[in-house]
């Protein structure tokens, strides 16, 4: 009978823990990558979410940028037009006035 | 023996490192806080199921001279993943149980379970065995990390137990304080076994009699 | 010269790697039988662990370190280290047949147990070089057998002892003696850093 030679006695049994450590090494690898893959997501997901609030807070500042200019507009043109309104009544006083002194002025002149 | 007898055997009668000093190393020098003691119970629990159920499930692919270093592999490649999934998990707690993750590999109570056990045994048996195993080694870490850390630094998983001043013992911290415990510990289990092991033997004594008498 | 000789007495004397970091018990409680067979069952580990650190170093230094592959540390070394276990039972047994042959489901306790292993891993994490690992390993090996010799006498004694209670008596005893012994151990380390430095 003929001996079994080093090839067929420890091939198969090489073979099988070639294999087995290559798969093993994948499966590690593997975790590896997705545990990044993972960790990174997570720090994406957490810029996004900085980024809305940044936007969001931008917005807001703007808003209100726009309303304060708006009301201030507002308030420029109301002060201006209280202005003229003034104006308008002193000069009617003081029509008013220099009536009364032609008035009294001519009360005396009568007398 | 019924398959969930595996289970219930490991954690008193058989407890691996109660009765058979099988995992002292860890369950001593961890167990200085709970969350570590948890930690490193878990992880060895895990790395018990997810190496044995591959090796009972290939054994009949897998030829004698490859056995043991195929289970070596396979028991490695678990043991890295494990340990990746812990410190990207929880850091902190990983930071403080250091090299004895990668101990779990080397860790008489896997070696055996997965080559003495897992070779030779169907699915289910081996299941029931490594859930057994490990809850029993990591309820013995639990109580350990408990113990210890309440006695030692008054604290419990981090959250301050007593209100005022305690008397503190910082020997329960210390290595000799764990195997102190340990032996306690074990000594307290074997007391249990002894009784639990004369109760049944009463019991069939009884029965014996009985059916004597009644024949 | 002086650093090498002072890192081989830390390991033995300041961080005896049973006594102090818990890494070598099991073998300790479940091996150790005669004093004889304990200090050869310690040389073996010695050489287990020099046999592990000499695979295990260069391996993280020239493949792992330099292309970031750090997590397959565990994935390389744990093969490596049973391989040098492997390769230190095997020689024993052909060289003491009738000694070491009845070893059986043992041998990895010889080969394998955690102080092995934790050695080679401590090397990489205190980053030693090559001989400073190669000495630290000799190191821990020796303090692992003088442990275990002195464990044996202390095991001889409770076996022979006859006023252990019931539930005290085998495994529990041992550890209690390890306890003792660990904290007779704390003492001898104080002392010893003090001659040291």
């Amino acid at each position: 009978m003929k001996e079994k030679s080093f090839f067929d006695k420890y091939m198969v049994s090489l073979a099988v823990i070639i294999c087995f450590f290559v798969v093993s090494a994948g499966v590690v690898f593997g975790t590896h990558k997705l545990l990044e893959y993972a960790a990174l997501q997570k720090v994406v997901k957490e810029k996004e979410r900085t980024e809305k609030i940044i936007c969001r807070n931008s917005l807001l500042l703007l808003k209100q940028h726009v309303f304060f200019s708006e009301n201030s507009e507002k308030a420029i043109k109301a002060a201006k037009e209280k202005e003229e309104q003034d104006k308008e009544k002193d000069k009617e006083k003081k029509g008013e006035d220099k009536k009364k002194e032609d008035n009294k002025d001519k009360d005396k002149d009568n007398e | 023996m019924s398959d969930h007898k595996f289970f219930t055997k490991k954690i008193l009668r058989e407890n691996p490192v109660l009765v058979m000093a099988a995992g002292v190393c860890p369950a001593v020098a961890v167990t200085e806080s709970a969350s570590s003691g948890l930690l490193l119970g878990c992880g060895t629990l895990l790395v018990l199921l997810l190496s044995s159920l591959p090796v009972t499930l290939m054994k009949s692919i897998i030829p004698e001279k490859a056995a043991c270093a195929s289970h070596i592999i396979i028991i490695a490649a678990i043991t890295a993943v494990i340990q990746m999934i812990f410190s990207s998990w929880l850091p902190q707690v990983t930071e403080e149980v250091g090299i004895f993750i990668p101990l779990i590999a080397v860790n008489c109570i896997v070696i055996e379970s997965v080559n003495g056990f897992a070779r030779n045994n169907p699915v289910l048996p081996t299941l029931f065995n490594g859930l057994g195993t490990g809850t029993g080694f990591l309820l013995v870490l639990l109580l350990m990390g408990s113990i210890r850390e309440s006695m030692g630094e008054g604290t419990l998983f981090g959250y301050p137990l007593f209100a005022g001043d305690m008397p503190l013992m910082p020997f329960a911290v210390l290595l000799p304080g764990g195997f102190f415990l340990l032996s306690l510990l074990a000594a307290l289990n074997k007391h249990i076994n002894r009784k639990i092991r004369q109760k049944e033997k009463n019991m069939t004594k009884n029965d014996r009699e009985e059916g004597k008498i009644s024949s | 010269m002086k650093e090498i000789i002072i890192i081989m007495m830390t390991m033995v004397l300041l961080d005896n790697i049973v006594l102090a970091k818990a890494l070598g018990a099991c073998p300790l409680i479940k091996l150790s039988a005669s004093a004889g067979r304990s200090a050869a069952v310690g040389l073996a580990v010695t050489f287990a662990m020099i046999g592990a650190t000499l695979l295990t170093w260069p391996v993280d230094r020239y493949w792992l370190s330099p292309f970031d592959l750090e997590y397959f540390r565990i994935f390389l070394f744990i093969p490596l280290i049973f391989l040098a276990g492997y390769l230190v039972t095997a020689v024993l047994k052909k060289a003491a047949p009738s000694y070491w042959g009845s070893m059986g489901c043992t041998g990895h306790l010889i080969s394998a147990n955690c102080a092995v292993a934790g050695i080679a891993f401590i090397n990489i994490d205190q980053g030693l070089t090559y001989f400073e690992a190669v000495y630290s390993a000799l190191g821990a090996g020796l303090g692992f057998t003088g442990a275990m010799v002195i464990f044996a006498g202390m095991k001889y004694k409770i076996d022979n002892a006859n006023n252990i209670p019931e539930a005290f008596r085998g495994i529990p005893a041992y550890i209690m003696a390890l306890a003792i012994l660990s904290m007779v151990f704390i003492g001898v380390s104080q002392a010893a850093s003090a001659f040291i430095s």
